[in-house]
């Protein structure tokens, strides 16, 4: 059986280019979050986003491929990757464009003409696949991804993961009556809802044979990885918490650990009352002890099919420094929450990580990360 | 043990069926699939709010009822299934996107509808068909450049083998036809 190592990454999110930029604000407690003047907002019961500094909206290129050139831009990418593009729904911006201003063509806005444009920023020679299951999309490609390289399919893939914020977003979930009138708090006694955020960025997994024989430096290995589904409802969760659970299982089993392994635990953590409940109640469900949990979205708000991966790849600097960052905007944990959420920094030695995410759907998805070289 | 495809349904525009049980039904056009269901005894009970369904989502509920019948395998309300669903199709959410975003447009920029907005996601389709057959498995879109389900039929055995689901549902939707496979371990 392949190990599957992480050996390159890299994040843009509202904190600006790159992810110590990120990891610094969040450990700093710090929120990206602001209100935004992207589009008019009158309409929705909320004027805040998590918003990438520096990009242009209806001015020709979309969101995220603006963020994908940023982040994708400098980096070698090996040219024999096989890749992987995750996102919730890819250039809505350019939907909204179409309907709003009669500009583009049909079917230019579909995600596989953003798969050639990450295939050509990449600079791989693989056409690509597209991976799509809600707020989930990024952790089920990562998955997908390390699941093909342990069974020996091939030995190196780029996970690549986008989503923009965009009027076509905002009014949905605004329609659903799912964001915080204010930045999203997820944890808190007093969380009421997401802010919606927008990131990209990508993950370089390969075999740990290759890694070895190309001198590569690995940041930690996805060990494991699992998926389910609720079955209940399209955009309620089992409150019971007992379908994300099962993906944490799965993931657990993968990884060939038990859940007394697992060192802390960066969550989904939206911030609506639905998500954080289930949450919590899938983890204590799971785990005989609280662990140290955290949710990066009161820094970047929801980034939708992006977090995932996002949320991995911060996961990796709890490794690198010693250090659980805070759970951004946490005044006083949710009941539930109490023991295991904090809104200070913990310091810990870490050897395992779980992240986990749910969707829309019913989606679930849960990765276990391990530290570089942790036996 | 070996996972293999344990049966096949498939819908186009003029008639609908099952592989196994080589069974073909025609139908005046796709606008009749409505009634489709209540006509063939299709579903061990009735799909809940499906007139409010998008289009896909109604032909992802009538191929899964023929793939699963053909498989041999039952559902009930009472009870889950460790069955995942994986499927493709070659726009994605396209229609359904245009659909809500104008009605958005059309209504002022004030009030979007929900229950069009909740189809923006090329995964909804199939969350439709995991909500009414009880199926808690893995539930992904997965499109590939030349739109091929061979790879997804390897990857849906692959997510077998590794346990994430005991049996998973491969989807090919398209314009001419839509398809289900029952990917599942046959002794």
């Amino acid at each position: 059986m392949n190990k599957v190592l992480i050996v390159d990454a890299e994040l843009i999110t509202p904190y600006g280019l790159g992810a110590e930029l990120c990891w610094q604000g969040l450990l700093g407690g710090e929120s990206a979050l602001a209100e935004t003047d992207r589009f008019d907002t009158a309409a929705f019961n909320s004027k805040w986003a998590g918003i990438v500094p520096g990009l242009s909206y209806h001015e020709g290129q979309s969101l995220v491929l603006q963020m994908l050139e940023k982040v994708l831009g400098n980096h070698s990418i090996p040219a024999d990757a096989k890749l992987m593009l995750a996102t919730l729904n890819g250039e809505m911006d350019c939907v909204e464009e179409s309907v709003l201003h009669g500009r583009g063509e049909p079917h230019a806005c579909c995600m596989t003409e953003l798969l050639r444009s990450a295939q050509k920023l990449c600079g791989v020679a693989d056409e690509g696949a597209v991976v799509s299951s809600a707020c989930a999309s990024s952790t089920v490609a990562l998955g997908l991804a390390a699941s093909a390289i342990r069974k020996g399919e091939y030995d190196c893939a780029v996970v690549v993961s986008c989503d923009g914020v965009t009027e076509f977003l905002y009014s949905g979930f605004s329609s659903l009556m799912a964001l915080d009138s204010n930045a999203a708090r997820p944890f808190d006694a007093k969380h009421n809802g997401l802010t919606i955020g927008e990131a990209a960025g990508y993950v370089v997994l390969m075999s740990e044979a290759r890694a070895q024989r190309e001198g590569c430096t690995s940041t930690g290995e996805l060990a494991g990885w699992g998926m389910s589904n609720d079955a209940n409802h399209m955009t309620g969760p089992l409150r019971d918490g007992s379908g994300l659970a099962r993906s944490i299982e799965i993931a657990l089993k993968v990884a060939g650990i038990g859940e007394g392994q697992v060192d802390f635990i960066a969550a989904h953590g939206t911030g609506t009352v639905y998500n954080d409940d289930m949450e919590m109640a899938a983890f204590h469900s799971v785990f005989s002890s609280p662990r140290p949990t955290y949710s990066v979205k009161g820094g970047i708000g929801h980034t939708m099919g992006a977090a995932g991966l996002v949320e991995a790849v911060l996961a990796l600097k709890t490794f690198e420094t010693g250090w659980v960052p805070p759970s951004v905007a946490v005044q006083v944990p949710e009941e539930q929450a109490n023991g295991w959420v904090r809104g200070d920094a913990v310091e810990i030695a870490a050897n395992y990580a779980l992240s986990t995410n749910a969707g829309f759907g019913g989606v679930n998805a849960s990765l276990v990360l391990k530290k570089g070289g942790a036996q | 043990m070996r996972v293999g495809i344990l049966g096949t349904g498939w819908l186009n525009r003029e008639s609908y069926g099952s592989e196994r049980l080589e069974r073909s039904v025609e139908y005046a056009s796709r606008v009749a699939i409505r009634k489709l269901g209540k006509e063939d005894g299709l579903f061990a009970y009735p799909v809940k709010n499906m007139g409010r369904f998008d289009p896909v989502s109604r032909r992802v509920c009538y191929v899964t009822a023929l793939a699963l019948q053909d498989a041999g395998m039952e559902y009930s309300k009472d009870w889950r299934q460790d069955i995942g669903l994986l499927g493709t199709d070659e726009y994605g959410s396209e229609q359904a996107n245009l659909s809500y975003f104008r009605d958005y447009v059309e209504g002022g920029r004030t009030m979007a509808r929900a229950n069009l907005f909740i189809y923006t996601l090329p995964s909804s389709p199939l969350a439709e068909a995991a909500v009414h057959f009880g199926l808690q498995g893995p539930l992904l879109y997965l499109r590939n450049q030349d739109g091929s389900v061979e790879p997804l039929l390897a990857t849906a055995q692959r997510m077998i083998a590794e346990g994430q689901a005991e049996t998973m549902l491969v989807y090919e939707l398209s314009a001419e036809i839509d398809r289900c496979f029952v990917v599942g371990k046959s002794i």
